[in-house]
C-alpha cells in the first residue's frame, strides 16, 4: 500500500467516521432553531409572564387556566373538526388526482407540474384568493351557482357561522391535495402492472380491484400523507387570518388562533406557552399513532 | 519595598484617584436626549402649536453621529402620502433620513411585539393603533418615557380634551405620541331621511320607516377588530354610561346603559351610519360613491334620548401615533424624540387634514382658510371635541372579541340578546387578567 492510496483512503467523505462531522452544522441549526426554542417554550408555559404581573414562577398555573378557559375548549374542539375535515377531503382529493393522473399517458408531466401549483403558493395567498372567489357580492363562485340555478341568492360562507368552517377546510385541502397527490401517484405508478392483471384475470372488476389490490398497496403512503396532512393541519393559521379572522363569532378559531391571540392580542407570553406545549403534544400523540400504524403495516 | 513595589503601588494609586475624579463628571453627564431644551426657544405649545414648526435649542448636538431612523407605518405607503411629505419635511429639517417601514395589517402589532420581546434595536419608532395597544406596550416596560416632550400645560390645548389621558400611563409617566386621531359621526341621506335623528330612539324608528327592499335603514360594519365594539361603546356613551370600570380595571358591558345598547344594538340592520368622520372623504367623491352625490349630510352621533344632555351626543375618541423603543441608543433616542416632537404639530397635522383627509389632532388646523378643502370641517371639529375616550385593561384587545364572539351568537339567533348580554359579561369576567 502506497503513501498515495492511504492519503486517499483517510480522506474520503464518505468514510464513516466523517458522518458525525458532516452532521454537526444541521444539528447546530436544529438544536439552536428547534430543541432551544422548544425548551423555551416549555420553561415559559410555567410562567407567568402576562406583561401585566412581574415575571413568577407559576407551576401548572398556566395549564390549570387552559383546562378551566371556555375559549380555549372551543379552539380544541375547533381544530378537531377542522383537522379532520381537512386530512378527510385532502386524502380523498389527493387519491383521486393520483388515479386520474396514473392512466394520464401523454402530457403527464405536464399535468403534475401544474398540479403542484395550489401547494407552491403561499397559504395566505390562497386564502385571500378564496376569500374573493366566494365573496357574495363579487365573487366567482356564488355567481356560477345562481347562473346554474343552484342557489336563489349569493352564498356568504365567511359569514354564516354554519358554513365558514366548511370554506376553511375546503380551502386548506385545496393547498394540500397535490402534496398528497404526488406521494399516492408515486405509490400507485410502483405497484406492478402484472398484480392488476392477474386480478383482472381472476375476474376482480373496477371497484374489487381498488380495494383489494390498490388500496392496501398504497397503504403505507397513505398514512404517511396522511400524518403529515394532520400534523400540517394543527398548526394551520396562516390561511384562516385572510379567509375568517377565526371567525364569524368563534366559528373558525382554531388553536393556532388561541396561541397567535394570547400572544399578540393578551400579550400573555405564559398562556400562549402553555397553548403551544398542548399543541405539541396533541401532535406527537398523533405522530405516535401513524408510526404505531406504519410499523404494523 | 522593592523599587517595582513602589511604582506599582503610585500607578494603582493614580488610576484609582483618576476613577474616582471622573466619576461624578461620568455620574452627572446628561444623556445624548437630555441635552435638547424643549421648551426653548418658545414653550413647547407655541413651538410645535405654530404654523411653522420650530426645533428645540440643543437639538443638534444631542443627535450628533445619528444619520437615520427607522420608523414603522400602518400598511402602504401610497396611501400616507401626509406621513411620507411629513418625514421629508423633517429629513429636510434635520438632515436625519427617515425609513419608513411599510407594515401591513394585521401582523403589525405581532411584529411590534415580536420587536420589543427580543429586546431588538432594529426599528427606533414603531406606531400604535389604539390607547389599549399602546397601554399594553407600556405595561411590558418596553417603552422610552418622553415626559420632557409633554412638559408645558399649553402643549395640551393643542389637541382635544382626552389626548392627554389617553397618552398617560398608569405610572404617571408618558410614553408615546400623537398621530392622529378617531371618531365617528351620523352620516344620512337627505333625499330619504330629510331630518337626522337626534336620538337613538328617533334613530331606530326612522331606520325602520325608511328600510325598503333595496335599502337598509342603518347599518355597521362589522370586519374590523373594533367594529363592533365602536358602536356599541357610543350608544352606552349616548347615556352618559362607560365600559371600563376605571376602579376594578374591568370591560363592563352588563349596566343599565350597557342593556340598553345591547338590545337595541343586536336588532341588526337599519339608510344611515354612524362611521369614522373621515368616511366624509369617500362620500365626497364621485368615483367612490357615485350613487349619493349631492345627497349625503352629517349630524353628530345620536343621544340615548331627549332627556340626556347635549354632551351626551357623544362617539368614542382613539388616537394612534408612535412610540420609542427602549433599546436604542441614547443618540437615537434623542433623534426619534425629535421626529415625535415634529410629527405632533401643527405642521404635520396639517398635511394630515389637508393632504391626506385624516383627521387632525391639532384642532386650531380647522381654523386654517385651507380647511374648508375638505367636507364637513366644521362637523369634523366638533366630533372631535365632545368624544370619549376610554382605555381598555390589560388583555383589552382579547377581551373585546369576547363582545364580538357573544354579539354574533345575539345577531344570528343562537342566544336572546339579553342571554348573550349575560354570558358576555361572564365571559368578560373570566379571562380579565387577575390581579
Amino acid at each position: 500500500m502506497n503513501a498515495r492510496t492511504l492519503g486517499t483512503r483517510r480522506f474520503r467523505l464518505s468514510n464513516p467516521h466523517y458522518g458525525l462531522l458532516l452532521n454537526i452544522p444541521g444539528l447546530l441549526i436544529v438544536l439552536l432553531w428547534v430543541v432551544f426554542p422548544a425548551l423555551l417554550l416549555l420553561v415559559a408555559s410555567f410562567l407567568l409572564y402576562d406583561n401585566v404581573h412581574p415575571v413568577s414562577f407559576t407551576g401548572f398555573g398556566n395549564y390549570q387556566r387552559l383546562w378551566n378557559s371556555r375559549v380555549f375548549g372551543i379552539s380544541v374542539e375547533r381544530i378537531l373538526v377542522f383537522s379532520l375535515g381537512s386530512t378527510a377531503l385532502t386524502a380523498l382529493g389527493g387519491l383521486l388526482l393520483a388515479m386520474c393522473l396514473s392512466n394520464v399517458r401523454k402530457g403527464g408531466g405536464l399535468l403534475r407540474s401544474l398540479m403542484i401549483i395550489p401547494w407552491a403558493v403561499p397559504a395566505v395567498v390562497s386564502g385571500l384568493i378564496w376569500k374573493w372567489m366566494f365573496s357574495p357580492d363579487f365573487g366567482v363562485i356564488s355567481d356560477l351557482l345562481m347562473k346554474a340555478r343552484l342557489i336563489g341568492k349569493p352564498l356568504s360562507i365567511y359569514s354564516d357561522p354554519s358554513l365558514a368552517m366548511w370554506g376553511v377546510i375546503i380551502v386548506d385541502s385545496w393547498t394540500r391535495i397535490p402534496f398528497m397527490g404526488i406521494i399516492l401517484l408515486a405509490a400507485l405508478l410502483s405497484i406492478p402492472e402484472q398484480i392488476h392483471e392477474a386480478a383482472r384475470v381472476d375476474g376482480a372488476d373496477t371497484v374489487k380491484r381498488f380495494f383489494y389490490v390498490t388500496l392496501p398497496m398504497i397503504q403505507g403512503p397513505l398514512l404517511i400523507g396522511l400524518m403529515i396532512t394532520t400534523i400540517f393541519s394543527f398548526r394551520t393559521i396562516d390561511l384562516i387570518i385572510p379567509l375568517t379572522a377565526g371567525g364569524p363569532g368563534r366559528a373558525t378559531y382554531v388553536i393556532g388562533y388561541y396561541i397567535w391571540d394570547q400572544i399578540t392580542k393578551s400579550l400573555n407570553f405564559g398562556l400562549g406557552a402553555a397553548a403551544g406545549v398542548v399543541l405539541f403534544l396533541i401532535t406527537s400523540l398523533i405522530t405516535l399513532i401513524f408510526v404505531y400504524l406504519l410499523r404494523e403495516k | 519595598m522593592k523599587r517595582l513595589h513602589w511604582v506599582a503601588l503610585v500607578t494603582l494609586v493614580a488610576v484609582l484617584g483618576l476613577a474616582v475624579a471622573a466619576v461624578p463628571a461620568w455620574a452627572g453627564a446628561k444623556k445624548a436626549y437630555e441635552q435638547v431644551n424643549w421648551n426653548k426657544p418658545k414653550p413647547i405649545g407655541e413651538r410645535v402649536g405654530s404654523q411653522k414648526y420650530i426645533l428645540p435649542e440643543g437639538w443638534k448636538e444631542a443627535v450628533k453621529g445619528v444619520t437615520k431612523i427607522k420608523v414603522s407605518n400602518f400598511g402602504a405607503l401610497e396611501h400616507d402620502p401626509a406621513t411620507v411629505q411629513n418625514a421629508k419635511a423633517f429629513e429636510q429639517l434635520t438632515g436625519i433620513k427617515v425609513e419608513l417601514l411599510a407594515w401591513a395589517e394585521p401582523p403589525i402589532v405581532a411584529k411590534t411585539v415580536s420587536i420589543f420581546a427580543a429586546k431588538s434595536a432594529s426599528v427606533d419608532v414603531l406606531c400604535y393603533d389604539h390607547p389599549t395597544t399602546y397601554m399594553q406596550m407600556v405595561a411590558g416596560g418596553w417603552l422610552h418615557p418622553i415626559d420632557a416632550i409633554w412638559n408645558d400645560p399649553g402643549v395640551w390645548k393643542l389637541y382635544a380634551p382626552p389626548t392627554k389621558k389617553g397618552l398617560t400611563a398608569p405610572d404617571g409617566h408618558i410614553y408615546g405620541s400623537i398621530g392622529q386621531v378617531k371618531t365617528m359621526m351620523l352620516f344620512y341621506r337627505p333625499s330619504v331621511v330629510p331630518k337626522p335623528p337626534a336620538t337613538w330612539t328617533e334613530l331606530q324608528e326612522t331606520a325602520k320607516k325608511v328600510t325598503t327592499d333595496k335599502m337598509w335603514g342603518y347599518v355597521f360594519s362589522a370586519g374590523g377588530e373594533m367594529d363592533i365594539v365602536y358602536p356599541l361603546r357610543d350608544m352606552i356613551y349616548s347615556q352618559g354610561g362607560r365600559m371600563v370600570d376605571l376602579k376594578k380595571q374591568a370591560i363592563v358591558i352588563n349596566t343599565p346603559e350597557g342593556k340598553n345598547a345591547w338590545k337595541m344594538f343586536a336588532m341588526g340592520k337599519a339608510a344611515m351610519v354612524v362611521t369614522h368622520t373621515v368616511d366624509a372623504n369617500r362620500f365626497q367623491d364621485p368615483k367612490k360613491a357615485p350613487n349619493i352625490q349631492n345627497d349625503w349630510a352629517v349630524a353628530p352621533p345620536p343621544k340615548w334620548d331627549a332627556s340626556k344632555p347635549e354632551e351626551y351626543h357623544a362617539s368614542y375618541f382613539d388616537i394612534d401615533g408612535y412610540m420609542i423603543n427602549k433599546y436604542i441608543s441614547d443618540p437615537q433616542k434623542a433623534a426619534a424624540m425629535l421626529f415625535l416632537d415634529y410629527m405632533r404639530s401643527y405642521e404635520a397635522h396639517y398635511r394630515e387634514l389637508i393632504v391626506e383627509g385624516n383627521e387632525s389632532a391639532v384642532i386650531t388646523v380647522y381654523d386654517n382658510p385651507d380647511a374648508k378643502k375638505i367636507p364637513v370641517p366644521e362637523a369634523r371639529k366638533a366630533a372631535m371635541s365632545r368624544a370619549v375616550l376610554e382605555t381598555f385593561p390589560p388583555a383589552g384587545r382579547m377581551l373585546t372579541d369576547l363582545i364580538k364572539e357573544h354579539f354574533a351568537y345575539a345577531i344570528g339567533g343562537k342566544m336572546t340578546p339579553m342571554e348573550a348580554l349575560d354570558k358576555a359579561q361572564k365571559a368578560l369576567d373570566d379571562a380579565a387578567v387577575p390581579e
